[in-house]
């Protein structure tokens, strides 16, 4: 009796296209040969976690029908002001690649990457079902790449540029969607700097009656809100402009109209430069709002207090620290949904502070939100105590994110380190992925964290630890540890030699201001071909410095690809032939 | 052989302890140097007479053994590491940490003056920008003045009281910190990123620039370019001009306004050949 040996490849590939986890998809294109074509041929998806790690080439014969790319180029202390311009994590390779491979490519989202107009151009001429881009904490590119990519992508559904840096030339950009384009349903312009076309703009979102999310910048102006909301009453993500102009009763009513007719409305943001006297033009529609990003909002306590008590069922808050304890109180009480809480500084860089907003705030809202994963919360004084509070409030954390604006601050209660805050954290959050440590910190909180972290999976340390011991805790402990980044720690060689194979296992590995030198540098290089070890110097070609000398700055991270060839003057790897350090063989001008 | 990292066959054991302190700091000593030599091995003191697996033997063969003695050496480590507190690793350390640089933590000392470190508190610089132009902004309101005034009676229980009312009302013109914005010079292929919040007045920012360009168009020099002389001129008499954006998307020269009014709004900066400053529409919205 005939026994098929497999199933026709058909098959596998329709099977394999419900699995929509890549890690799942990962394990069953171990199992065999025929498994792995069939997974090669159907995966729809891809994720680059690290633009470096593969080349465009490599993606592209591997994975032939891709319908969907998502590439990360820039570490995330680039967001900081860490990594100096010109590092790298340049587009135009892969949507070069891309053009000729994925003709029937649908979805780009970039995040800390250099797009150029060149390439948003290309992507435009090249991809006839594109459907959704998005350029999330990117620069390089100006409005004339935009007006490409409206005037050419027929299909667009998203355009969304979050926080991304775009040279902005002129507003006219928007008015190169065409008159017969109407499949918009997310725009996200809030990080343009000047004013785009207005009159084009509405007729933008008069025409498209999908319309679902639309994010606007500082520079539309309060009164033109009222006529968007008007032709776009479906909405269910809005983000106002500037929300301040002169107080006159008609506009009031007018806005507290419009926003009133929209009733699907769930998520709100923008708000800068408001007023408190048209906040409460809003109220309508909180009672469904799950999304209130306030974090342009600078007004006090209790005006941010009285919008929140319009919002039983948000699940996701971001706020100015005006909100203060008082709010917080208020949130705790009010907000029984809420999953995700970010506080951020008002006034970051005065030692004093200017808010009354201290660790309670985050204790009531551990107690009160019983659904709370996520938080990023910076203030000026914290306590073991209310740590451990807090991790036994609530052990179903996933994201805890505690920036105390002085570095190595003490508890001020007991004047001790945090280590035993931060370890309750991590020993009753046994789930937590992501956590950014401050305040005076040993050894001692790493040897927690190396012991019960270990879902772990990126970890932020900045003016922490005492020695090697802490970096080794890290590195031997958290066994999902993917993305490591730390900054002004007396880290140095021997808790990076020893555990060098760990890199490997490791999306990437950022160290700056610590203790490594440039000889173990050069080592692990060598030792480790499959991971790239790249130095940062903007002073001297590292052949003139003593291997003994401490590096500035270090990426390390895994790479199938090999050392990048673009890289500026002032990043090095390790040269192959001698054991020496080169820049890259090609320069690369933009 | 053992306790002794090597490359190759160049030993660089005592290379690699010297880093623990500064590198600039010397090891004194032949004893000094025998301590921490025995250290780099992860046995503890007295028991270098066990199997060099233990060690952080580096030797550089390139085999799978490698990265076995590596994985090996950690685990003995760790193991080492989670004895109580007088573990090998942290007890050598600590005889070493009478020599480190002070810029390394050990000194447990809240700092008093807290100067501004970069990319510290971790916020994006857009939102340092917003953030001071806004409190400016906030600054002005007098409709929350009542609880201005309420939140700042409250002192903290550490003693320190925050003024009543004053303090929210000091005009903090600018933070005290640094507002990075790009600044490109024409023919230099990279840009570069200036703290503003570093200067006070035109002339230090021209000259801090004229500094930043030098050292890169001496590079590009040496790559066989012609030599360029520059004096960056505020006024213009110079070869090269600096010029700004600002939060209307025009360009405008440097100098016009008062220094304060230019740091709210300034976006980015350029540096351009003084010679063609008109070509570049300095003063009037770009059509394009």
């Amino acid at each position: 009796m005939a026994v098929p040996s497999s199933f026709p490849e058909e098959v596998l590939e329709h099977i394999f296209s419900h699995l929509t986890s890549p890690s799942h998809l990962n394990a069953a294109s171990l199992v065999c040969k025929s498994w792995y074509a069939a997974d090669r041929y159907s995966r729809r998806s891809a994720f680059v976690g690290n633009c470096y790690s593969l080349s465009p080439r490599a993606l592209v014969s591997r994975f032939p029908n891709l319908r969907s790319v998502e590439i990360k180029g820039k570490p995330h202390f680039a967001d900081f002001n860490l990594v100096p311009e010109g590092w790298g994590g340049h587009f135009f390779p892969w949507v070069r690649s891309m053009s000729t491979a994925y003709p029937w490519l649908q979805e780009i989202r970039l995040k800390r990457m250099v797009v150029t107009d060149d390439a948003l151009e290309l992507l435009g001429r090249s991809f006839v079902h594109f459907r959704v881009l998005v350029l999330a904490f990117c620069e390089g590119f100006s409005t004339d790449g935009l007006a490409a990519i409206a005037a050419n992508c027929r299909n667009l559904r998203e355009l969304d540029l979050r926080e991304s840096e775009v040279e902005d030339l002129s507003g006219h950009w928007i008015g190169h969607f065409p008159d017969s384009f109407t499949s918009l349903v997310s725009l996200d312009i809030s990080c343009l700097s000047t004013e785009v076309n207005f009159p084009a703009l509405e007729r933008l979102v008069s025409r498209c009656p999908d319309l679902k999310s639309l994010r606007l910048n500082r520079a539309v102006p309060l009164e033109r809100l009222v006529s968007l909301l008007r032709r776009a009453p479906q909405l269910v993500d809005f983000g106002a402009g500037a929300y301040s102009a002169e107080l006159h009763p008609d506009v009031y009513s007018n806005l507290a109209g419009a926003f009133s007719g929209c009733r699907e409305l769930r998520s709100l943001s923008g708000f800068s430069d408001v007023i408190p006297a048209y906040i409460p033009a809003v109220y309508s529609i909180c009672f469904g709002l799950t999304t209130l990003n306030l974090c342009y909002v600078t007004v006090q306590s209790p005006e941010l207090t009285n919008l929140i008590n319009q919002c039983p069922n948000l699940q996701r808050l971001w706020v100015l620290d005006y909100i203060e304890d008082s709010g917080l109180e208020a949130v705790a009480s009010t907000c029984k949904d809420l999953q995700e809480l970010r506080v951020f500084p008002s006034d970051p860089y005065n030692a004093e502070p200017n808010v009354f907003l201290t660790e309670q705030g985050l204790v009531s809202v551990s107690l009160g939100c019983t659904k709370l994963q996520s938080v990023l919360y910076f203030c000026r004084r914290f306590s073991n105590a209310a740590l451990v509070t807090i991790a036994r409030n609530r052990p179903n954390l996933t994201r805890f994110r505690l920036c105390i604006i002085e570095p190595r601050s003490r508890d001020y209660l007991t004047l001790e380190p945090l280590d035993t805050g931060f370890g309750a954290i991590v020993e009753n959050c046994k789930d937590l992925r992501r956590l950014s440590l401050s305040g005076l910190l040993t050894d001692k909180v790493f040897e927690y964290i190396g012991t019960y972290g270990k879902k772990l999976e990126m970890l932020s340390v900045a003016f922490a630890g005492e020695s090697d011991a802490g970096l080794h805790h890290i590195l031997s402990g958290c066994d999902s540890l993917r993305k490591l980044e730390i900054r002004d720690c007396p880290f140095g060689d021997k808790a990076l030699l020893a555990n060098a194979a760990k890199l490997e296992t490791m999306r990437s590995l950022w160290m700056s201001s610590c203790l490594v030198s440039l000889g173990a540098c050069k080592f692990l290089g060598r030792k480790m071909p499959r991971l790239n070890v790249e130095v940062i110097d903007e002073n001297a070609h590292p052949s003139l410095r003593p291997d003994d000398c401490l590096v500035e700055k270090l990426y390390i991270y895994r790479s199938l690809a090999g050392p990048r060839f673009d890289m500026p003057g002032f990043v090095w790897t390790v040269d192959e032939d001698d054991s020496g350090m080169r820049s890259s063989s090609i320069h690369v001008s933009s | 052989m053992e306790g002794i990292a090597r490359i190759g066959d160049q030993a660089i054991g005592p290379k690699l302890l010297n880093l623990m302190p500064n590198c600039r700091e010397e090891v004194s000593g032949q004893e000094e140097e025998k301590k921490l030599e025995l250290r780099l091995g992860l046995a503890p003191p007295g028991e270098r007479g066990r199997r060099h697996h233990h060690n952080l033997n580096l030797r550089g063969d390139g085999s799978d053994l490698d990265r076995g003695l590596l994985l090996s050496s950690a685990r003995s480590l760790r193991s080492n590491v989670q004895h109580k507190s007088t573990t090998h690793f942290d007890l050598n350390l600590k005889d070493v940490k009478g020599e480190h640089n002070t810029t390394t933590t050990t000194t447990f000392q809240k700092r008093t003056a807290p100067g501004p470190v970069v990319g510290w508190p971790p916020v994006r610089s857009f939102r340092k920008n917003i953030t001071a132009n806004s409190i400016n902004n906030c600054l002005k309101r007098p409709s929350s003045s009542h609880d201005a005034v309420e939140a700042n009676n409250k002192s903290l229980v550490d003693g320190e009281a925050i003024d009543g009312g004053n303090h929210n009302y000091q005009m903090i013109e600018r933070p005290n910190g640094s507002m990075f914005v790009k600044i490109n010079m024409e023919g230099v292929a990279i840009g570069r990123k200036v703290d503003l919040g570093a200067y006070d007045t035109y002339d230090k920012l021209s000259s801090a620039v004229d500094v930043l360009f030098r050292d890169l168009l001496a590079v590009q020099r040496d790559g066989g370019e012609e030599a360029i002389t520059t004096t960056e001129g505020v006024d213009g008499r110079g070869e090269y001009t600096i010029v700004y954006e600002d939060n209307e998307g025009d360009r405008m020269l440097l100098g016009d306004v008062p220094w304060h009014m230019f740091v709210s709004t300034v976006k980015r900066l350029r540096v351009l050949k003084t010679s063609e400053l008109s070509s570049h529409g300095i003063g009037g919205r770009q059509e394009r």
